[in-house]
């Protein structure tokens, strides 16, 4: 969970988010551009598919062992100068790399851009990534109780998840339908 | 209340937003998205980053 350091440094995080996400959503969209060539119904079928099993995955609690790095972000990254310390945390926490995932979503998210998207919805999904992720220092309260809205988000993660991923599937079929 | 007038209770209280709200509002956008046809094509790949963003708000 952020902490009090970061979440004063919200600007410089979260663009630090931004651009590493936007990198992730170009790299993706690299990879979309190359299976292009494949025929658009069998990559259209292959997205719903994926997207309905991997939220099948979410929904039985197994979402926490699907592929992912499983390391966080270094903490000597918290004595380098405030600003710089919050850009890079933003940076490898918005690529993805480095972050713990209990959600299928950014999964279902990654292999749409792939199978139906693209360069340009690579971005979009990384501006919306950083943008999703930067709610947390916005939204959780500065002054009074954090640990109270961190508990509250530990308990209702799942019902989080669970929503998140729905609607990341239903967009999934908004674009090919 | 204290001996300045001063009650700490009101002072601490902030409005805090619920974590499940923004992920309802997001996912309600989702719903819209799907169900409206819209002009833009690229509209729904900003909620679909919006949505997988916010979903793993709970982890570092």
């Amino acid at each position: 969970m952020l902490s009090s350091v970061w979440r004063r440094r919200t600007i410089w995080f979260g663009l630090g988010l931004l651009t590493g996400a936007l990198l992730t959503g170009m790299i993706l969209g690299v990879f979309g551009e190359l299976v292009s060539p494949l025929p658009s119904e069998l990559r259209s079928r292959l997205a719903v598919v994926v997207g309905i099993l991997l939220a099948f995955v979410e929904f039985i609690g197994w979402s926490e062992h699907l592929p992912q790095r499983r390391q966080l972000v270094q903490a000597t990254i918290i004595s380098r100068p405030p600003s710089a310390g919050a850009l890079q945390f933003g940076f490898e926490m918005g690529t993805g790399y480095r972050t713990y995932s209990p959600s299928s979503s950014p999964l279902i998210a990654g292999i749409g851009v792939i199978l139906i998207g693209g360069m340009v919805p690579g971005l979009l999904a990384g501006a919306g990534f950083a943008g999703g992720r930067t709610l947390v220092p916005l939204l959780r309260p500065v002054g009074a109780r954090p640990t109270r809205w961190d508990d509250q988000m530990l308990r209702w993660s799942w019902l989080v998840s669970a929503i998140c991923t729905t609607g990341c599937v239903a967009t999934i079929l908004a674009v090919i339908l | 209340m204290s001996s300045y007038g001063h009650n700490p209770a009101k002072a601490k209280a902030t409005l805090t937003v619920h974590p499940i709200l923004p992920a309802l509002i997001l996912g309600g956008i989702g719903a819209i998205v799907a169900v409206v046809p819209l002009e833009n094509a690229l509209a729904p790949w900003a909620v679909l980053g919006l949505l997988s963003g916010y979903s793993i708000s709970g982890s570092t």
